[in-house]
């Protein structure tokens, strides 16, 4: 109980004491430096009954005084708040330790008295938790219990009780005893019954909360939901019974938890950012966004792919993305990927970026806005050492995203990869090659964990990278990843097998584009130099320029089914000039 | 309470009371009928409140759906450990539940933790309650305490 300033009192919670009389003034123990210039007051009044030195209990001390005093002692003190409450007709209570409340013989009180806590000299550092608002509120509240010393701390209590008072309870007896007896077997229940009932109850609540705000606060909230309730009746056997009461459904999915795949894969994807493995990455990225991670059952659907080709390259993927699997004889080797195309549009421009130099793509892939505003994402197995040997681990992916995705009417392609028809590409095992995934890496959640995944998978697969080097307008060269449709694939296998560098015609990025992915370029942290330079060669002979460099270069074509015919050169040379043109533009 | 305000307290669980008949307790008459009211059925929020903030942290709150769950979870507990313990008095053929019914029940029903400080607990209870008897019983009475504790227990 603790007096307030308009002469009522109030129960402290927690307290235990006992409202024996209505005027008093229980003021609970306060840890108080009582110093010497505290002496207790003697007031004229015998009521007051304060506790005299010889029986004061430090450092349960109230120092009660009358007003001369007070104002005497008050000016004795200087840089402490003090809790001055005047209480007329009230007596003062010593409180101490054990919580049993003595209380002085109820004689005359003094017409006004003041409870003040003094709190020794003045230089006397006050405890942090007795300030103004000590004498008011119970401060001796233990810490909250943890859940290793819960139990001996309770046994310590139980200990420590010295009489078990039934009439003063936490928890009605009745309402217990009620609660008892809507079991239909209850007959008579003895008295001590509902009484233990009651003291198990309070240490049952107290260890459910307590384990149930260790969810909170590891979800980082302060306030306690049931989600967190039901969670810690998960995990911990003894509750087992309350399972029905609070329904798993309850419990929501925490930053940390692995409930959701999504999210797990997020938290992988953002903590290990090296592998570029992964082969959806963009798809991915808006796959988690879209698909439902209901789908983690694609990883059995895709582990019973027919297709040795593709089971394994494409499960990674297609069980982080989510994605749907199809296995169709001629479509073995890709999956489809339905994408927000925006949000490929949107992550090719940043991607590009991001192919971060310090990710090994295993895995080409191919992401090509499809018809309809599908993604296809094709993988093309590389041949590791020997093109037939290596089975599901064998891929070549050709990581390949469309820069003009958006602007692309892909057609549907069909890559037969199987483990003659597999699409090989130019071995490009230890450069870093980058990928169009990693381009938007930063932007998918479930790029990591796929890429975890893959490199699993795919730990022996040679990569290969098809890159459109891009010259930005701050003249850096940057790699940009460029779509090429199946045939182009094909034809990079039928090309050049074994040579580091493949050409495909494929779309050519306009030179808004490359300009978007140049000025992107510069506000990412990359180090590429970026060179606004379209390089495009012609590649309709193998006689093609095999330079030493793993990139990839393109030539884009409409995206038709067809094979390597059309002759890029014209339009190398016109995006050239729309490139210089565009760029003069902007930069004038 | 006159039965048209229990009607108007309906709630959703709906409990047969004919065990309230069967029970042979006097004191439980003023529900009648099938309807149990929600505050019959759990302990009051407010103790149960102040009972959970004790492990939690003075700047942390607890939601309402919460303290609803807990409520009802510490219902659950009592009827829990009240069936197990009713089973073993009955098997052994007696008509009252009494304390170590409970702590028997608390053990086998994995609550282990609970037995030792409920123990001591109850060991102190009946020390207080002999203790108080002895001051005003005679020594007639303590000889026959058990009997004479359970009858005046079950009076409560």
């Amino acid at each position: 109980m603790y007096a307030t300033n308009n002469g009522s009192t109030n129960k402290a919670p927690n307290s235990n004491s006992t409202n024996l009389f209505d005027n008093t003034i229980t003021v609970t123990p306060i840890k108080v430096e009582l110093g010497g210039a505290i002496s207790y007051g003697a007031t004229a009044n015998a009521a007051s009954k304060v506790a005299p030195p010889g029986q004061r209990r430090t450092p349960n001390a109230v120092v009660v005084t009358t007003q001369q005093q007070q104002q005497q002692q008050q000016q004795q003190h200087l840089h402490h708040p003090q809790a001055t409450l005047s209480m007329p007709t009230m007596q003062a209570t010593l409180v101490t330790n054990s919580g049993s409340v003595s209380v002085p013989p109820p004689s005359t009180t003094c017409s006004s008295m003041s409870v003040t806590l003094n709190t020794a000299m003045p230089k006397e550092k006050t405890p942090s938790t007795t300030t103004t608002k000590a004498s008011r509120v119970q401060v001796a509240r233990k810490p909250p219990p943890t859940i290793d010393n819960f139990w001996p701390n309770i046994l310590q209590e139980v200990n420590g009780i010295g009489q078990v008072d039934a009439k003063h309870q936490v928890l009605p007896l009745a309402r217990i005893k009620k609660i008892m007896k809507l079991d239909e077997n209850a007959k008579m229940i003895a008295g001590e019954a509902p009484l233990l009932f009651a003291k198990a109850c309070e240490y049952f609540i107290q260890e459910l909360t307590m384990r149930a705000w260790v969810h909170t606060e590891e979800s980082r909230r302060r306030t306690l939901q049931r989600s967190d309730i039901a969670q810690a009746i998960a995990n911990y056997d003894q509750f087992d019974f309350l399972i029905d009461i609070v329904p798993r459904e309850e419990i929501k999915p925490s930053p940390s938890s692995s409930s959701s795949s999504s999210s797990s894969a997020a938290a992988a994807a953002q903590k290990s950012n090296k592998e570029s493995s992964t082969t959806a990455n963009a798809t991915n990225t808006s796959a988690s966004n879209n698909i439902n991670s209901g789908q983690s059952g694609l990883s059995s659907a895709s582990a019973s792919c027919t297709s040795a080709n593709i089971s394994n390259f494409s499960v990674p993927t297609a069980v982080s993305a989510g994605l749907k699997l199809e296995t169709a004889s001629d479509v073995l080797n890709f999956s489809t990927v339905n994408v927000n195309p925006e949000l490929f549009a949107s992550q090719v421009q940043q991607a590009q970026v991001h192919h971060q130099q310090q990710q090994q793509p295993q895995q080409v892939q191919i992401i090509q806005q499809g018809a309809g505003g599908q993604q296809l994402q094709y993988f093309i197995a590389l041949p590791g050492q020997q093109a037939q040997t290596q089975q599901a681990q064998n891929h070549l992916g050709l990581n390949i995203v469309t820069a003009a995705a958006a602007q692309q009417p892909t057609q549907q392609l069909i890559l037969t990869a199987g483990p003659n028809g597999q699409l090989t590409a130019t071995p490009a095992p230890t450069q870093q090659q980058q990928l169009l995934q990693n381009l938007a890496q930063a932007q998918a959640q479930a790029q990591v964990q796929q890429q975890q995944q893959h490199q699993q998978v795919q730990q022996q697969q040679q990569q290969i990278q098809l890159l459109q080097q891009v010259v930005t307008p701050t003249g850096e060269l940057a790699n940009v990843p460029i779509s090429i449709n199946a045939n182009q694939l094909h034809l990079l296998r039928l090309q050049h097998p074994q040579q580091q560098q493949v050409i495909i015609p494929t779309q050519l990025l306009t030179g808004q584009q490359i300009l978007q992915l140049g000025a992107n370029a510069q506000q990412q942290q990359q180090q590429q130099q970026q060179q606004v330079q379209v390089q495009q060669h012609l590649s309709q002979t193998s006689a093609s320029a095999t330079t030493q460099a793993t990139p990839i270069f393109i030539n884009s074509t409409n995206g038709q089914a067809q094979t390597h015919q059309n002759p890029p050169s014209q339009t190398i040379s016109s995006i050239q000039q729309s490139n210089d043109r565009s760029l003069s533009g902007a930069f004038r | 309470m006159s039965n048209s305000e229990d009607s108007q307290q309906y709630i959703s669980d709906i409990l047969v009371k004919e065990e309230d008949e069967a029970s042979g307790d006097e004191s439980d008459k003023q529900d009648h009928g099938i309807m149990l009211r929600e505050q019959d059925r759990f302990l009051p929020i407010c103790n149960i409140i102040k009972i959970m903030k004790v492990p939690v942290p003075q700047n942390g709150k607890i939601a309402k759906d919460a303290r609803e769950c807990i409520q009802e979870c510490v219902s659950e507990f009592i009827s829990f450990i009240s069936s197990e313990a009713i089973e073993r008095s009955v098997a052994e053929n007696r008509k009252t539940v009494n304390g170590d019914d409970l702590l028997v029940a608390f053990s086998n029903l994995g609550f282990d933790n609970y037995v030792e400080p409920l123990s001591v607990y109850l060991q102190k209870y009946r020390e207080s309650n002999k203790s108080d008897r002895n001051l005003f019983l005679d020594t007639n009475f303590i000889q026959n305490e058990d009997s004479a504790t359970t009858n005046d227990n079950v009076k409560q």
